[in-house]
């Protein structure tokens, strides 16, 4: 940790004088708690929407606010104010304090000087660039999907961008803050033959300045969102029935997502209400399989240099050759369940409370090539790209679409077929994870939950499920 | 916490905040709009007999629309000190200046007066203790772990309510608000019985704090696991589908954006060139009506001011009509419908629904259940932000259910219904005499649909 120029922080417009903040934890704390912390946010937003070639939607804008909690034993109180001056952030204190009586008054600890991490840096901030260069790039992307194929008739371009600036401070003496630029593309294709319409899409995403889009080979995605809905326009219907299935890389990770990580997360564990709950230890996957979730890369989208309870966010090994080795804990997911805290605590915004949430979530890899993996089915389906996904932790029961998909007929890729909804059971998709590519892929997700819609990476090499049950309509 | 409405210091804040933005929009010769909300909410979490998470929030934010020469720019702001709310107008002024010149949008001012519906604020919401409130909620916790034996576990026990006031004004002289209140009680039980965990979520919303009833919904959630117990997979076979309202309603709120003028215009709607077609069984009629008393999503007027009223969408079977925004209904050369819908003051301007109601039809449950030797009865389907595809109409989705053969009534689960929803529209064969009203404000009975791909084992 390194101490920030004040100057900085005057840029911020945060009201973040430590007396004013020792002020407002010791309001909270008035009637009694064990602890209290402050969640302070500032979060400038802008999106471009490009549609028929030509800009539709231009909206920006800036969240301001601040989130109070007292924990007494595992209760929460939580409240929040978007007035960010001494009146507002004492009378949000003042009212969850009179919410409901905590216990005895606690001694505060003395809050330290503001420090932060060394973080995530953004090299050009979005208010350095011009509206040009972002028009010249929705433009190069419309023009890359339309040119494609000539079966597309729309196109939908948006560059998502955001800037959140955020200050930590609680009653054990924290006192941190970080900066978390955000930038995203998404491109969506329509394929049409007159009496269907097909989609595809793509949306890469890093937790990075503009450079972000600099750096991208925006007509290649583009080409890529528009391939896929040609080729889905003359698909058939993926097949219904239970099948080995080979996932590909990168957003196939969504399997592990469902089938696992939520599972893993304290939320679930804590109440008992987790497939993995008190498995802590025992085998839950075969050997082949290592699955980590990793704050700490660089850029990544799921990354964070400080989680949203002002922790330094971590590598965390959730299995390890099959076997389950830690779980995903929060400040009070870790009083809860004894389970150290592993820097997971995330919310969407001052808004929420933090809860145990997912970052970059992957599965290891292995030594397998997909054409291996392919090879040995003889009669499956290959899962290109996917959709999004859920599940029920309670039963453990998930799913997630495949947008893209081939059938495998005798080792080899044949036609291509629609997308479908694949479904399984966490505690018994694990153990069928069989074999796993070499090759390990990212992508960008959005992850909605209890503390609200968060950025996560997902992410695997190109795996084999010995059998799932595809939801396809073609009998 | 003060009662009902604002603080008056709140109020007057809010009214200075709408003040000023029109006043610097005038000043700078600009056409402007404010979006504003403000809310009092509270929720409570109990988990094993204790209130875990305890909420008491005022969010409030405001969007601002500009129009400039034709041209729409928005912003949004949720601190109103005036150097935000200045920033927050020269933002949404910038992004005017980017649009393409041809859409020649203006501000509509939207003359007569909106009606009035009943019963969608119940001030006392707000005054209701805390303690109540709470006690609802713990209660249902306990009545539930209490329903049966088999009870394993209990999440995801809550209280919620919200009170929320809407303003909207221009400097076309438009000025309206309304107030609205809601408030939700919900619990997961989790049942476990010789091998097989099944839970079931409940959720219950009403306009009215008095309506909600713990002990009606324990046992019925309670009820709803247990009858899954011994849940099996079913081969993957085409079978006749009876849609439980909840199933339908789910179907019918992922795929509504199909009757969106907007969504139509830019090219996402395969019901395009298909208005005063044959587009649904002629059994199928629906319309959107915003003006039912205490509706969960009625409402007086719509986000853009223009007042509510009821709109067929689908009458026995024929494409009646598209739900319509200002702007939407400018390029169509027709009034709008009343249908702007923002979301959130941080969102442009769209399209959608209020209240969806599919109209009632003659058959009871048995007359469904039995059309065929065998017929699935779909009561919950899942996964639907990823399992649809409004653009292709296309639908794989994870479902639970009972298959009815004969006098027999099997659970099934881990299957999948798979289909489109345009095709599916139009082989409904029959339709359900019992409605029931959904949390989303969708009110349907139970309907009859022709073959369905099912996948299982």
């Amino acid at each position: 940790m390194s101490q920030y120029p004040q100057a900085l922080f005057e840029i911020w417009e945060l009201p973040i004088e430590r007396t004013l903040v020792s002020e407002v934890l010791a309001a909270a704390m008035s009637s009694g708690a064990d602890f209290a912390d402050i969640f302070i946010e500032d979060k400038s937003t802008s999106r471009l929407t490009f549609l028929d070639g030509q800009i539709k939607d231009a909206v920006s804008g800036r969240s301001q606010g601040a989130g109070i909690r007292t924990i007494h034993g595992r209760q929460v109180n939580y409240g929040y104010t978007s007035v960010l001056s001494r009146e507002g952030l004492l009378r949000t204190a003042r009212l969850i304090a009179a919410a409901r009586q905590q216990g005895s008054v606690r001694q505060l600890t003395a809050l330290a000087s503001i420090t932060s991490p060394p973080y995530h840096f953004c090299q050009i901030y979005p208010r350095a660039v011009g509206m040009e260069q972002r028009l010249a790039l929705l433009e190069r992307a419309d023009r890359a999907a339309r040119k494609a194929h000539p079966a597309i008739t729309q196109v939908e371009v948006t560059i998502s961008e955001s800037l959140q600036r955020v200050v930590i401070a609680n009653t054990a003496g924290l006192f941190v803050a970080d900066e978390r630029p955000y930038s995203r593309l998404s491109v969506l294709a329509i394929a049409s033959n007159g009496n269907e319409q097909q989609t595809g899409s793509q949306s890469p995403g890093r937790m990075a300045g503009f450079e972000f889009f600099e750096q991208l080979a925006v007509a290649e995605i583009a080409c890529q969102a528009a391939e896929s809905a040609t080729l889905m326009l003359r698909a058939t219907y993926a097949p219904a029935g239970r099948m080995p299935v080979v996932i590909d890389k990168g957003f196939g990770g969504v399997i592990f997502h469902e089938a696992c990580g939520h599972s893993l997360e304290t939320t679930s564990v804590a109440p008992r209400a987790s497939i993995f709950a008190q498995k802590l230890g025992e085998m839950i996957a075969q050997p082949c399989l290592t699955a980590i979730d990793d704050g700490t890369i660089p850029n990544e989208w799921g990354s964070l240099a400080l989680d949203d309870e002002g922790m330094p966010t971590q590598r965390t090994i959730l299995i390890e050759n099959g076997r389950l080795v830690n779980y995903l804990a929060d400040y009070l997911g870790s009083i809860k369940t004894g389970y150290p805290r592993t820097g997971s605590g995330r919310r969407e915004s001052y808004r929420y409370p933090p809860a145990s949430r997912m970052r970059n979530t992957f599965i290891a890899p292995g030594d397998a090539t997909l054409e291996e993996l392919i090879a040995s089915v003889a009669h499956g389906i290959y899962a290109k790209r996917m959709g999004g996904g859920s599940v029920s932790p309670g039963t453990g029961d998930f799913n997630f679409s495949v947008r893209e998909a081939y059938l495998i007929r005798n080792g080899k890729i044949a036609e291509p077929v629609r997308g479908a909804t694949l479904i399984g059971n966490g505690a018994d998709i694990l153990k069928k994870i069989s074999r796993i590519g070499r090759d390990l892929e990212l992508s960008a997700g959005m992850c909605g939950s209890i503390s609200g819609n968060i950025p996560v990476n997902v992410g695997q090499p190109a795996i084999l499920v010995d059998e799932m049950t595809v939801g396809g309509s073609n009998l | 916490m003060e009662a009902g409405a604002l603080l008056a210091e709140d109020a007057e804040q809010l009214a200075a905040a709408t003040s000023q933005v029109l006043e610097l929009a005038l000043g700078r010769k600009l056409a402007a709009e404010v979006f504003l909300t403000a809310s009092h909410s509270t929720r409570a979490i109990v988990q094993d007999g204790v209130v875990e998470t305890f909420t008491l929030t005022e969010p409030q934010g405001m969007g601002i629309r500009v129009v400039d020469h034709g041209r729409t720019g928005y912003s949004y702001t949720e601190s109103f000190s005036p150097d935000a709310l200045a920033d927050a107008l020269a933002a949404a002024a910038a992004n005017a200046l980017i649009m393409p010149d041809a859409a020649a949008v203006e501000l509509a001012s939207f003359a007569a007066a909106p009606p009035f519906v009943e019963s969608i604020y119940h001030p006392e919401l707000a005054t209701i203790p805390v303690e109540r409130k709470i006690a609802l909620a713990l209660d249902l916790d306990q009545q539930t772990h209490d329903a049966d034996a088999r009870v394993k576990n209990v999440i995801a026990t809550s209280y919620a309510d919200t009170s929320v006031f809407l303003r909207i004004a221009s400097t076309c002289g438009l000025d309206r608000n309304y107030w609205s209140s809601m408030a939700w009680l919900a619990c997961q039980p989790l049942v476990f019985w010789d091998g097989q965990n099944k839970n079931y979520h409940m959720i219950r919303a009403t306009r009215r704090f008095a309506e909600l009833d713990p002990s009606y919904m324990a046992k019925e959630a309670v009820r709803r696991c247990i009858e899954k117990l011994g849940a099996r997979q079913l081969a993957a076979s085409s079978y006749p589908v009876v849609f439980a309202p909840e199933a339908f309603a789910a179907l019918l709120g992922a795929f509504c954006g199909i009757f969106s003028a907007k969504v139509a215009q830019e090219g996402k709607s395969l019901l395009r060139e298909r208005l005063g077609q044959r587009s649904a069984a002629t059994v199928f009629s629906l319309t959107d009506d915003p003006l039912i008393p205490g509706g969960l999503a009625s409402r007086p007027f719509d986000d853009e001011g223009c007042p509510s009223r009821e709109l067929p969408l689908i009458a026995a079977g024929f494409f009646q009509n598209f739900m319509h925004n200002s702007e939407t209904a400018r390029r169509d050369r027709v009034a709008s419908t009343g249908h702007a819908v923002r979301g959130s003051y941080k969102d442009t301007l769209r399209v959608g629904p209020s209240n969806l109601v599919v109209q009632a039809g003659q058959a009871s449950f048995q007359d469904l259940v039995s059309a065929a030797p065998q017929v699935l009865h779909l009561t919950e389907l899942t996964g639907l932000h990823a399992g649809t595809n409004v653009v292709s109409g296309d639908f794989s989705l994870p479902a639970q259910g009972f298959l009815y053969a004969g006098s027999e009534r099997l659970p099934v689960h881990l299957i999948t219904v798979a289909g489109n929803f345009y095709r599916l529209l139009e082989s409904i064969e029959a339709i359900g005499a019992q409605s029931e009203l959904l949390p989303s404000g969708i009110r349907t009975p139970a309907v009859l649909v022709a073959g369905l791909a099912i996948a299982g084992h």
